[in-house]
């Protein structure tokens, strides 16, 4: 698993995350715009996935086996999820949800990339 | 079983910030411990099985928070308050008994593991559910 591509992804995560703070903090609502850079950062997410996925398939065995591959599984619903639960209500604070799911794709992209260093 | 009158169809605004994290909690509690008892249940039956118990409650606490009515209003309080007893006690007991619990809970050392978020989540509920009953 390539660091770099994780290191990208997250920060683009990252940005994310500090995007939809300042959206909450300057009282506006979720527009379209943070839909396509959600849509980036899926994108990088699903990316990674694959990798993780290809990785497993020609053989690389991580110790934690069982943990990464559940990790793997949940990494791709974070955002949708997300952003199903931020749009569903237009109440303003309703965004902190898209930090909450952007942060929770950075630490779960971290883990994945701790996952896959140690190998059986 | 619906709410009094006046009551919001659905959880709004910081309160769907809160399902958020409970539901990432959720999953986080949940799978650990599919794993944990999947793979090895016998290296530390007790963690393994406190970790189920407090998957189960958080998923409980998610839904209680993000459905409304009377009913699931009392549920949310119960997760939320069995989870601050539940945080604490097994922080204390695992900072004073490590070997009763050698591989690590979500709940342990007062949820460390997950930057004190465990510890912080059910104080944020119990405030959240408080405000909105006053509310009404």
């Amino acid at each position: 698993m390539s660091g770099t591509l994780v290191a990208v992804v997250c920060v683009l995560a990252l940005v994310m995350t500090v995007w939809a703070v300042a959206t909450v903090a300057l009282d506006k609502r979720v527009q379209l715009p943070h839909l396509v850079g959600l849509a980036v950062v899926e994108l990088g997410v699903l990316a990674l996935v694959g990798a993780g996925v290809a990785a497993l398939v020609s053989g690389t065995r991580p110790a934690e086996l069982a943990t990464a591959i559940a990790y793997l599984v949940v990494a791709p619903f974070l955002l949708p999820a997300a952003t199903f639960w931020t749009i569903a209500d237009r109440s303003r604070p309703s965004t902190l949800v898209l930090v909450v799911g952007c942060f929770a794709v950075v630490v779960v992209l971290y883990r994945v990339y701790l996952l896959f260093q140690v190998t059986a | 079983m619906s709410g009094p009158a006046g009551a919001p169809p659905r959880t709004m605004g910081l309160g769907r910030a809160l399902v958020a994290l409970y539901a990432v909690f959720a999953v986080a509690a949940v799978s650990r411990a599919g794993v944990q008892i999947a793979t090895d249940f016998e290296a530390a039956p007790l963690a393994y099985l406190l970790s189920a118990f407090s998957g189960v409650v958080y998923v409980l606490a998610t839904l209680g928070l993000a459905r409304t009515g009377a009913r699931w209003r009392r549920v949310a309080w119960a997760a939320c308050s069995v989870e601050l007893v539940g945080v604490i006690t097994v922080g204390f007991l695992s900072l004073a008994d490590p070997q009763a619990f050698p591989d690590s809970t979500v709940w342990s050392g007062f949820g460390s593991g997950y930057v004190y978020v465990p510890l912080v989540l059910p104080v944020l509920g119990l405030v959240y559910l408080r405000r909105e009953s006053r509310r009404r």
